[in-house]
């Protein structure tokens, strides 16, 4: 059986790598007492699965594992236990079983929320415009950049919401993740405010993730909402 | 929907945000900009948060990178200690690694401590540990970076108090000007003393030198500033002086007579990021019976001393609990010494393996006992068997008292090529005492005979390849308390050849293709050697070096040699004086002043024993009383069989 569970990771926990995470949870189980199951072999390993990293630097309230249990446990148990022993950074907040046939956590994924917030203020309604432009416009082509290529974009498809708050402060947009159309919310403000970003002093602009989405019957519904609890 | 009201929180998150703790003493950019922001920004599992108010601050430095730091299993026992006491907190630090320190040094960023994420400038005591000599210049780097004077004698009032402990303070002179106290010998049993004495000081108007000259009486404790050297005119020294009468002439080592009962780190800290040693390690005995004379630990950790079995299982238990490591491991200098191996290895058998916690056994002789252990606790086919016959002759292993025959390590292997394994890793030294060129070629001769020896052993059709032999030297680096400290160490011309000479051999065996030889760096070795056997008159050098930029110099990549040439030069020492030159016996050496219990007397004759090529024998086999015994505990205590 498995089951998912979704967490927190902010504060100074945001400087820990993705890799450190899993090694992280690993140890968690181990301590919490959870009956995670292992794999076959010689070198045998915990059966685990996470959503896509999280980029360094930046907190969310709402990452995914998903876990193979040899044999269940109560969620509110699990969530005792797990906090008992956590750090106050990264916090488990729910624990559920997933049905039996359901996409792990990695390869779920199709969207995401994040929240942005400015250093200070931009006018209101500079930034509900810009969002407002945005969201009219029919396509948005931007260069997208990795390590190795370039390409040619155009993002707005995959932007599903965008809302600027009326004190000029907080962004908050829903927009494409996972392994296919995986856009990052940098490459959205980019595109909302170009050059005026700059007078932000960008490195101050905080990105939080708020939650993963996927697909269910053509609708996006959070990662949470996927399990039940055990009860 | 969601229901956000059953998140637990952890107790200790309020207690972080009651202090107003939960900051971080590097920005956002910074953090963002360097290698493994991890290293700084503490928070990890088990690490101790206290209420600051009222308590002694005690900053504990290991001068390495945090992955290094934080697999001391020493440094872990003192955090347990000090943090056992209800009036100290104490807390973590370790060397800014390369890319950070010029940030700090740039934005003149104070170093801090991990828990805290205070400056160790606010601290009551900044605790050094020295392990290794080349991370002397570390020691100035976190002087430096904490806005306190390298010098204990330019301090101000209000510094902390700055003190060393560790192995290398067995020969503290090098750098005892850096240290306004010396801790030498087993840290358990006088840190009380020290902070009691401190906290009696701090309520009757504080006045650090009085402090330094009292706390310099402790058992234990050597205050630096307190004692003066002369010399003789050929560099030697004329006597080494308490400048005052009430200050003791000879510092006694401390050493725990009881392991037992001592502290242990049953809930150690768990670093997020991999550690060297990322496993809970288990310490089963401190010190060692064999008496090789190359070897300090075997000397300065007399007598050997054992913890309880049962002991140990529990704290096995409660430390895989608390921590959720996979790993555990044994800790100790020659494994196969303690008493209840046996039982301890089943004990951990029994518990752990279909936990899946692996279990790893270093320091074991290898014969039918740990290799039947072996095969059962690791993939015979990944592992490893590991010998250190330390030299190539049994002729040289009479003259270093390694009590480990060709046959030993024939008939070892031979068992284990039945049982599998096919990969062997041997460990020697070059430029020991007395070596001859028959010795040093006697390295690759062993290497080839194991070899010849599997394809001997197991049948053609049996075999998985080919077998793998990896024979290591180093270079040998005399030091202090071993019955080599007079001894000569090679040049680095020298080590070269003797290198090659190792290397040609090698070459001429008929199963060269399945060896392989490293060989160290002669000029580290050189350093370690002068340092190792260094008076006062080298602190400069080390103050020159570091501001040359040297650093990290235990690591290959960091270390550079010529700014270390450049220092000696302009400091006019010659290195030569310290490593490459015959002591007489008769001369004042820089650690004379220090009791470790094993008298100068039998150093001198085990230095001649070496020079005879006669075996000393085991502290369980026959007491050879190297004074020790006046412990009043370990092995001098048990009935000899
Ligand atoms: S006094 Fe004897 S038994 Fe004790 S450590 Fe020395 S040699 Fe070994």
């Amino acid at each position: 059986m498995k089951v998912r569970l979704r967490f927190s990771k902010t504060g100074a926990l945001v400087y820990i790598g993705h890799l450190d995470v899993m090694r992280y949870f690993q140890k968690l189980f181990r301590r919490a007492g959870i009956p995670v199951a292992y794999s076959e072999g010689f070198s045998p390993h915990q059966i685990l699965s996470f959503t896509p990293p999280l980029p360094l630097g930046m907190e969310s309230e709402g990452e995914y594992a998903d876990v193979e249990l040899v044999e269940p446990v109560l969620s509110k148990d699990a969530l005792y236990r797990i906090a008992e022993t956590s750090v106050p950074e990264i916090t488990v907040t729910s624990f559920r079983l997933l049905p039996d046939r359901c996409e792990n956590a990695m390869a779920s994924v199709k969207a995401a929320r994040y929240e942005v917030i400015f250093p200070k203020e931009m006018s209101g309604s500079d930034m509900t415009a810009a969002a407002d432009d945005f969201l009219k416009k029919d396509s948005v082509v931007v260069l997208k950049k990795s390590k190795k290529t370039e390409k040619e974009i155009d993002i707005r498809p995959l932007v599903y919401e965008l809302k600027a708050d009326d004190k000029g402060r907080v962004i908050s947009m829903l927009i494409s993740s996972g392994s296919v159309d995986n856009i990052k919310p940098e490459l959205v403000l980019n595109a909302m405010f170009g050059d005026k970003l700059t007078e932000f002093d960008t490195g101050n602009i905080m990105i939080k993730r708020i939650d993963q989405f996927t697909l269910a019957d053509d609708k996006l519904i959070s990662l949470d909402e996927i399990g039940t609890d055990i009860t | 929907m969601i229901n956000r009201e059953k998140t637990y929180v952890n107790t200790s998150f309020l207690m972080l945000l009651s202090i107003g703790m939960g900051k971080l003493a590097l920005s956002k950019e910074i953090l963002m900009s360097i290698d493994k922001p991890a290293r700084y920004i503490g928070h990890e599992v088990n690490a101790v948060i206290k209420n600051p108010e009222g308590l002694i601050r005690f900053a504990m430095c290991f001068p390495d990178v945090y992955e290094i730091g934080m697999s001391h299993l020493g440094i872990q026992i003192l955090y347990d200690m000090f943090n056992s006491y209800e009036d100290v907190w104490c807390e973590r630090v370790y060397s800014p690694w390369n890319d950070l320190y010029p940030l700090m040094k740039k934005d003149h960023i104070p170093l801090f401590a991990l828990e805290s994420q205070d400056p160790v400038s606010d601290f009551d005591f900044l605790g050094i540990t020295l392990q290794y000599e080349m991370c002397y210049t570390n020691i100035l780097q976190v002087l430096d970076l904490s806005g306190i004077a390298f010098y204990a004698k330019d301090r101000c009032e209000n510094d902390p108090i700055v003190i060393a402990g560790g192995p290398c303070t067995y020969n503290p002179e090098p750098v005892a000007e850096f240290f306004d106290l010396v801790y030498i010998g087993e840290g358990e049993t006088s840190y009380r003393k020290l902070i009691d004495l401190y906290k009696e000081h701090k309520k009757v108007g504080y006045d650090r030198q009085k402090f330094i000259r009292e706390a310099g009486k402790i058992p234990g404790i050597y205050a630096p500033s307190c004692y003066d050297v002369s010399y003789n005119e050929d560099g030697t020294i004329r006597e080494f002086f308490p400048l005052y009468d009430d200050m003791p002439a000879v510092i006694e080592k401390e050493i725990v007579t009881e392991l037992s009962d001592t502290y242990y780190p049953v809930k150690p800290v768990v670093p997020y990021i991999k550690a060297t040693q990322d496993r809970v390690v288990l310490e089963i005995q401190r010190g060692c019976i064999r008496g090789c004379r190359f070897c300090q630990a075997g000397s300065v950790y007399r007598p050997i001393r054992e913890r309880d079995v049962e002991k140990l299982e529990s704290f096995a238990r409660q430390m895989i609990a608390s921590t959720g490591h996979e790993e555990i491991s044994l800790s100790s200098l020659s494994s196969s010494d303690y008493p209840d191996l046996d039982r301890l290895c089943n004990f951990l058998i029994d518990e752990f393996s279909d936990k899946h916690i692996n279990i790893s056994l270093p320091s074991l002789r290898v014969d039918a006992f740990s290799l039947d252990v072996m095969s059962k606790v690791q993939d015979v086919k990944k592992s490893v068997i590991t010998f250190a016959p330390e030299a190539g002759s049994q002729r040289m292993r009479n003259v270093i008292n390694k009590g480990l025959t060709d046959e030993d390590i024939l008939n070892g292997c031979k068992q284990a090529f039945l049982g599998g394994w096919t990969r062997v890793k041997l460990y020697f030294m070059l430029g020991l005492p007395y070596e001859t060129v028959e010795d040093m070629e006697g390295i690759a001769k062993l290497s080839n005979e194991i070899a010849k020896l599997y394809y001997d052993t197991i049948p053609k059709e049996k075999r998985v390849g080919k077998v793998n032999i990896v024979s290591s030297t180093s270079f040998f680096v005399p030091k202090p308390f071993t019955p080599f400290q007079w001894a000569k160490m090679a040049t680095m011309d020298e080590f070269r050849m003797k290198a090659k000479v190792v290397n040609d051999a090698m070459k001429r065996q008929l199963n060269y293709k399945s060896i392989r030889y490293n060989w160290h760096a002669a000029d580290v070795s050189v350093l370690e050697g002068v340092f190792a056997r260094g008076d006062r008159k080298l602190s400069k050098v080390l103050v020159r070096a570091y501001e040359k930029g040297c650093m990290f110099d235990a690591w290959t990549e960091s270390f550079r040699f010529e700014p270390w040439v450049e220092a000696f030069e302009e400091e006019g020492i010659d290195p030569a004086f310290y490593y490459n030159r015959e002591r007489p016996l008769d001369e004042v050496l820089p650690w004379d002043f220090i009791d470790i219990g094993v008298t100068r007397k039998f150093l001198e004759r085990e230095y001649e024993n070496a020079k005879q090529q006669k075996v000393t024998p085991n502290c369980r086999m026959k007491c050879s009383g190297c004074g020790a015994a006046r412990f009043h505990g370990g092995v001098c205590y048990e009935s000899k069989a």
